[in-house]
């Protein structure tokens, strides 16, 4: 695979790293890299295994799915690496790089035309939102790189009959189950197409073993990720059903009435239409829609039908999820409180409307359309202002503005001792900060963060903590009479304060 | 096959284009605006809506004492009613009443509570710090989002000061940063719930606005500051004004007042109370390019009450609808070639009120319900005068014509031809 790669294969790559490193700098010195709280979550979960009262693998958690994390810790255990974020970027690069790459490989499979690969390839190198979300510590460019990893050799295996090509789809479809949960649509919808295909073009035997060994390897990551609840929670389902889990995030969400979509089919369709389209472009998202249609009359060989199936495991896992009211978006567009709050996730399909419409341009009329597409899209970004995702996290940030004021004033005064908060809440407080996570007492720190909570006198010097929504660490400690006697309110911003003791 | 894909194309958009214009789209509804003085017009209820409020809470029959009121307040012209009910959990039902009274009755809703504890109301312990008022400032935003509708303003502690927390001086710079800190706090809670509220119209007491909020607290207050300010001659309240807007280079919202105070005033005669809430009520329809607004203090049941026990209203009442329900005078201005004349003055009499034509020659001047008489022209027209009998909420339109103070030649020569061509006209039609 890598040791055929093409002349043009090679520049594409170096093409490719340029556009990351030199997006990734444009961003960092305007600042946006820890715009999202959840990037900083990200970067201080990968770098609490090392760098912590109690270190260890445990601090990975069950809040999110462990794979970014894992692969951010190979760089965030260096201080200027994490200080800077860059031990969370440069995954998202990679990821970036990775995932625009294999669409090209994609599509020359398909269509054996590099104009067709290129013109995949320019939707997804060049779509702004994508390009701010690869320079941050996120975990959908990530997921991105492994769909599209997922796809490629699927569609080898299709191409090739290779059950070496199976084993690879089985085995990027692991990755992406233990990047996001859209990764678990993706392996059921590969379970359902792998044997149904096998069954209609061979035999029912040949079905039954390829149902078995994708569903060994694909359904590893899955396995695992019970397995690591089960140990370190003692309980496989703690990632659903944990304070922390997006089901318990979300049942305060409709508890306030922020669900709109859940219940309602037709609005979590339009809300994620909108998202799509506010992600890759009014012309793009139509185009593709196009591909789809036209795609389905074109082959005589239902191989492309397998394909557009996989290929809208995205699009139709997160309708799915916002109508059970598994998942929250918002929508610029939305009658009802519009917004922004996730609206990347309609970035999840940008390989698939890539892949789609790169093979609808093997025909030469539709080439010269999709490259008109391409263009106008570009202009009408530019000209949009800045990314959604961008904006999103802005507005993110807003909301939460009190992270960056309180962690400028313990930087500046911090004089030794503990610091107690909740780090489930305010990451992006303590990412911010830039102190070493040693001097934290937090959730993962077991019996430090009990003791704490009981008599706060006794080990921290600090506490930083929300009054309203209150926090863990609130709610412990506003009667409690050692906090009350013992503290003193040194900084505050809205309902944030930092206390430090007298 | 092949001949199938146009129709699937067309299919296909007819079907992307159906989910987008089925799927709900963003509605703005604008709110018809009648011409008037100050954007704020509001009445104080305090002495019903908070000081009778454990006594009236499971009184439901007073419903219709609270309409009365609210009424009386509607038939003023008021766009605000001032509710101060306390934002205890135990006024909760109380408040309620009064709020949803106040939208039936097609009012704002002005929130000047507090929380009971915060200066000792209704025998409850003074037991909330300026951080824990903030939380509980949250907290009540978050659990009564019913409560609130767009266009509604909302005090957390009206006269906040009085609680002692801020000894001056050197509480300043501490209060200062309360006042910066409430405002974060209010702007999140209510970004949190979607709604539209003002939210800084945070009442101070005047002196100690002046001497104590320093230029980044003005900043955050959106350069408005709110004062409670009972004067004793109209200059006091002039001089208020001209400090904030030329030293702060801040807008003024009057947050109370009401006259006569004793202890500041002296007893007063109904005619006395009438002549002077027209003087003050002057003075900010004089300054009222810096005059956001005012509260007038209190409706009823006090020394400045503008309605009497039975509910009939006062000499003072009539003067504030003056202001709260102007008239108009609008009018188009010509020269006497029938040419737009813009940019010309238009005043009136005495001064007070001012504005220019716009490039149309059109103008519009909103004032005090009384007879008016205007100023025209006067920069390069000659100046005329109309008098206008302006009553409440009436429009009165009317055309003008100007002649130059100094025409030039080419006007001379216009006007000759104008006046050649019609006089020929006159005799061919004759």
């Amino acid at each position: 695979m890598w040791g055929n790669t093409s002349k043009i294969e090679r520049i594409l790559f170096i093409l490719l790293v340029l556009l990351s490193v030199g997006t990734w700098f444009v961003i960092f010195h305007a600042g946006y890299v820890l715009t999202y709280n959840d990037a900083a979550s990200h970067l201080n979960i990968a770098r609490r295994v090392v760098d912590n009262l109690t270190p260890g693998l445990a601090q990975i958690g069950t809040v999110w799915l462990p794979l970014p994390h894992v692969f951010m810790l190979l760089f965030a255990w260096n201080d200027m690496l994490w200080h800077t974020a860059f031990a969370g970027s440069i995954v998202s690069m990679i990821s970036f790089v990775v995932c625009a790459f294999f669409v090209y490989k994609t599509l020359m499979l398909l269509t054996k035309n590099k104009w067709s690969a290129l013109i995949g390839t320019a939707i997804v190198a060049f779509n702004p939102n994508l390009l701010y979300l690869q320079s941050t510590p996120m975990t959908e460019p990530l997921f991105l790189a492994t769909f599209t990893l997922s796809i490629y050799f699927f569609v080898r295996y299709m191409e090739f009959e290779q059950i070496v090509d199976l084993v690879l789809t089985g085995v990027c479809v692991a990755l992406a189950t233990l990047t996001r949960y859209d990764g678990w649509f993706l392996f059921v919808a590969l379970l359902i197409i792998i044997p149904l295909r096998a069954l209609i073009t061979k035999s029912s035997k040949k079905a039954e073993g390829a149902l078995f060994l994708f569903a060994c390897i694909g359904g590893f990551g899955i396995a695992l990720w019970l397995l690591w609840n089960l140990t370190i929670f003692h309980d496989a389902l703690y990632f659903i059903t944990g304070p922390y889990s997006a089901y318990a995030q979300q049942k305060v969400l409709r508890s306030v009435g922020q669900l709109p979509t859940q219940g309602n089919l037709l609005t979590a369709l339009s809300y994620f239409t909108w998202s799509v389209i506010d992600n890759n472009g009014f012309i793009l998202t139509g185009l593709s829609f196009i591909a789809v249609c036209v795609l389905i009359t074109r082959f005589k060989d239902k191989k492309t039908w397998y394909l557009i199936l996989a290929l809208s495991s995205p699009f139709v896992f997160n309708i799915i999820a916002l109508f059970t009211g598994q998942s929250a978006m918002n929508v610029p567009q939305a009658a009802a409180n519009p917004g922004y709050f996730n609206i990347r996730y309609g970035m999840l399909v940008l390989p698939s409307i890539a892949i789609l419409i790169g093979m609808l341009s093997d025909r030469r009329v539709f080439r010269y359309i999709a490259v008109i597409a391409i263009s106008i899209q570009l202009i009408w970004f530019v000209f949009s202002g800045y990314p959604v995702t961008l904006t999103d996290g802005i507005l993110g940030l807003k909301n939460t503005y009190y992270t960056v004021e309180a962690s400028t004033w313990l930087r500046e005064h911090y004089a030794g001792g503990l610091i107690l908060t909740s780090l489930a809440s305010h990451d992006a407080f303590v990412a911010r900060a830039g102190l070493p996570m040693r001097n934290y007492i937090h959730e993962g720190t077991r019996e430090y963060w009990q003791n704490a909570l009981l008599h706060p006198s006794h080990q921290a010097q600090y506490i930083a903590t929300l009054s309203y929504p209150p926090d863990v660490v609130y709610r412990a400690l506003a009667k409690n009479p050692d906090f009350i006697k013992n503290y003193t309110l040194v900084h505050s911003y809205g309902t944030f304060g930092i206390y430090e003791r007298k | 096959m092949k001949r199938n894909i146009p129709y699937f194309v067309i299919v296909c958009i007819s079907v992307f284009l159906g989910i987008l214009f089925f799927s709900p789209k963003q509605v703005v509804r604008s709110e018809g605006q009648s011409p008037a003085i100050w954007p704020v017009r509001s009445v104080d209820t305090m002495k019903t809506s908070r000081d009778m409020a454990r006594v009236k809470l499971n009184d439901p029959s007073y419903d219709t004492s609270i309409q009365k009121e609210l009424t009386r307040i509607k038939e003023l012209g008021a766009n605000y009613v001032t509710i101060d009910t306390p934002y205890d959990d135990e006024f909760y039902p109380y408040l309620l009443r009064w709020v949803t009274l106040a939208r039936k009755t097609g009012l704002h809703v002005w929130f000047r509570g507090n929380f009971s504890g915060w200066e000792g109301w209704f025998d409850y312990p003074k037991n909330i710090d300026p951080q824990e008022h903030q939380r509980r400032t949250a907290e009540f935003i978050a659990t009564h989002s019913e409560l609130f509708q767009d266009g509604d303003a909302f005090d957390p502690c009206p006269e906040c000061e009085n609680a002692g927390f801020w000894k001056q001086p050197e509480g300043n710079t501490a209060f200062n940063e309360f006042i910066m800190n409430q405002q974060v706090v209010l702007k999140n809670s209510f970004d949190q719930i979607h709604k539209n509220v003002h939210i800084n119209w945070t009442s101070i007491i005047g002196g100690r606005a002046k001497e104590v909020l320093d230029t980044q607290a003005v900043r955050a207050l959106g350069n408005l500051i709110t004062i409670d300010h009972y004067v004793k001659t109209p200059k006091d309240m002039e001089t208020y004004i001209n400090y904030f807007s030329q030293s702060m280079k801040s807008d003024v919202l009057i947050g109370e007042f009401g006259a006569p105070i004793p202890d500041i005033n002296g007893p007063m005669t109904e005619d006395q109370q009438a002549n002077f809430v027209d003087s003050i009520f002057n003075v900010l329809y004089a300054k009222k390019q810096y005059v956001e607004g005012v509260n007038y203090f209190a409706l009823s049941n006090g020394t400045t009450e503008i309605i009497d026990a039975l509910g009939n209203v006062t000499k003072a009442y009539n003067v504030i609808k003056k202001y709260y329900i102007p008239g108009q005078i609008t009018g188009d201005v010509t020269n006497t070639l029938g040419d737009f004349v813009s940019n010309e003055p238009v005043k009136t009499i005495d001064g007070t009120n001012q504005t220019v034509t716009d490039a149309k020659g059109k103008f519009s001047l909103v004032g005090p319900a009384v007879p008016t008489t205007i100023v025209v022209g006067g920069k390069i027209y000659q100046s005329l005068q109309y008098a206008f009998d302006l009553t409440n909420g009436d429009t009165i339109h009317s055309n003008i014509q100007l002649s130059p103070i100094k025409p030039n030649r080419i006007y001379i020569i216009r006007l000759w031809l104008r006046s050649f061509i019609n006089t020929l006209k006159q005799r061919f039609t004759s």
